[in-house]
């Protein structure tokens, strides 16, 4: 077991302590512990667990750990046709969940971790090895694909956002941003394990009073919140109580935005962070309270440790940001990955659009055209036509936003059949989240239409 | 009244939430969170439909992890505003 796993289980028995998540429930880390290594899964085993945001979920994720196995966290409101499609591509052996109906699966076993249900399919050779985590890709590269991080690479990460934000044991977190995403698990939950930091989780639903009186009654130092909830706070005027860091990151914020809450009172120390999932995931920072404001449309440099550059620049100086960190995954997985992301001199991928400055300012031009943002949360639009397509009528599917960001799928069917649209909606519904059922769907007719 | 609202609200966790429960198997006990899987969006959108379909305003005090744990919180949170008259069907 590698010295970073060991220190994030050893950290487990006294989390408790730590931790507060208003759940009313009081799961005992070291029975988790014990629960799970009698299923005697083989190690390397995948398990996903499937469970709101609290300190159970965490204790579950580090326990599957303890053991072995490759914890996969996923949103609670996964439809079960998508866990079941993700079981065979990602190779899970195990899932585990509060609401989890174990007739809805075909499993060996069912009963009980915890409080949680579980079930277990075949023991068959696992595809991953102890110390792998995975973490589903979801929002950028589709609905069934993966990274495969090491417990290791994650904490490397984590560490590098707590010494950029000189996270010490003397600060408390406010969590309120989903644990299944990189944000909430990597940059809160594990930075406040190895940082010794207080940590209050929260949520769902987020509520900007109740977050203020949270961070006023709990004493909270470090907040980190999505763009979508910035601005949320911007347009009601909400007056936090003083903290000493808040960080934005999941998506661009414009420098307008930037000095709107650079000149709020209760903002010290502001960081815009830019990362992904691939690279473990933050990348860079901007200090924007100590940033020239000409640095305000950028997402700041890279942390210590990580070196970039951009490809084939065009004469503009945009090209693709290429990223090398000690924290990048050690390969993507599922049924639509046809070829890992990274150059022959191990540079990862990002996909997306930047230009470098003089000063190593990463100015973010755009992002890959198929990741759309819908009510805050990040979409993989090719997903959803994914869905679509594996409707048997559907020969093609195309996802986009509408000038009033609205989501449209228009559908070709095949040989030009009629297509009951509603049934078409509810076959998608059966895949997707809510965000990610489109608001229209409209048949095309064009017979000329080719792919 | 109340096993009216909690019957429109298994209702609007089927047909909007996608919520994939059967509603006879929702009880008004059952937590948002941890048994039927509503997430942050879910929670807004949530939100969204008893304003419409109840015609209220929930002031933004209220939308609060406790109003929002059950069919049974929720209830008694959509009776202390008074309107369930205008409640559709």
């Amino acid at each position: 077991m590698s010295e970073a796993a060991r220190k994030i289980i050893d950290s487990a028995s006294e989390l408790d302590r730590r931790m507060t998540d208003f759940s009313n429930s009081s799961p005992n880390y070291q029975q988790l512990e014990k629960e799970y290594s009698q299923l005697a899964l083989q190690p390397g085993s995948a398990v996903l667990i499937f469970a709101p945001n609290g300190i159970a979920f965490l204790f579950h994720w580090i326990a599957a750990i303890a053991n072995g196995y490759v914890p996969c966290a996923i949103a609670p409101s996964t439809k079960i046709s998508l866990i079941k499609e993700l079981q065979k591509s990602l190779h899970f052996v195990a899932i585990v969940g509060p609401q989890l109906d174990p007739t809805l699966y075909q499993a060996k076993y069912f009963g009980k971790i915890g409080t949680f249900n579980a079930v277990v399919f075949d023991n068959t050779k696992p595809a991953y090895e102890p110390n792998d985590v995975l973490i589903l890709t979801t929002g950028t590269s589709g609905q069934r694909t993966a990274c495969v991080h090491t417990v290791d690479s994650l904490v490397c990460n984590a560490s590098m956002t707590n010494k950029a934000l000189n996270i010490t044991a003397n600060d408390k977190q406010l969590i309120v941003l989903p644990m299944y995403h990189t944000y909430g698990l990597v940059t809160q939950s594990i930075g406040a394990i190895i940082s010794g930091c207080g940590l209050v989780i929260d949520g769902p639903p987020f509520n900007a009073s109740r977050f203020a009186k949270l961070i006023e009654k709990e004493d909270i130092s470090i907040i980190a919140i999505t763009p979508t909830i910035a601005r949320d706070l911007l347009k009601r005027d909400i007056v936090l109580p003083a903290v000493r860091v808040i960080s934005i990151g999941g998506d661009q914020v414009s420098p307008e935005e930037v000095t709107r809450f650079l000149s709020k009172p209760f903002v010290n120390e502001l960081y815009i962070t830019y990362g992904l999932t691939e690279a473990g995931p933050r990348v860079s920072f901007l200090p924007a309270h100590t940033a020239p404001v000409d640095k305000y449309d950028t997402v700041g440099i890279p942390f210590d440790g990580i070196s970039t550059r951009i490809e084939n620049p065009d004469v503009d100086g945009v090209g693709q940001l290429l990223v090398k960190t000690p924290s990048v995954c050690r390969r993507k997985v599922g049924s639509t990955i046809n070829r890992q992301p990274f150059t022959s001199d191990g540079f990862l991928e990002t996909g997306d659009l930047f230009i470098k400055d003089d000063a190593g300012y990463l100015r973010y031009v755009t992002r890959n055209a198929d990741i759309l943002f819908i009510k805050g949360e990040k979409l993989n639009a090719r997903s959803i036509d994914a869905v679509a397509q594996s409707h048997p009528h559907v020969e093609f599917a195309r996802t986009t936003l509408n000038n009033v960001n609205l989501l449209v799928t228009r559908l070709w069917a095949t040989d030009d059949k009629i297509l009951d649209l509603e049934e078409v909606r509810r076959y998608m519904m059966s895949f997707l989240r809510l965000h990610e059922v489109p608001d229209n769907i409209i048949q095309e007719t064009n017979a000329e239409f080719h792919k | 009244m109340s096993s009216s609202i909690e019957n429109h609200l298994k209702d609007i966790l089927i047909k909007d939430l996608y919520i994939e429960h059967e509603k006879n198997k929702i009880l008004p006990t059952h937590s948002f969170r941890n048994d039927l899987g509503v997430d942050s969006i879910g929670f807004v959108e949530l939100k969204s439909q008893v304003e419409k379909q109840f015609s209220i305003v929930i002031h933004d005090d209220d939308f609060t992890p406790d109003n929002f744990s059950t069919i049974s919180s929720l209830t008694e949170l959509i009776n202390s505003y008074g309107k369930t008259n205008g409640a559709q069907g």
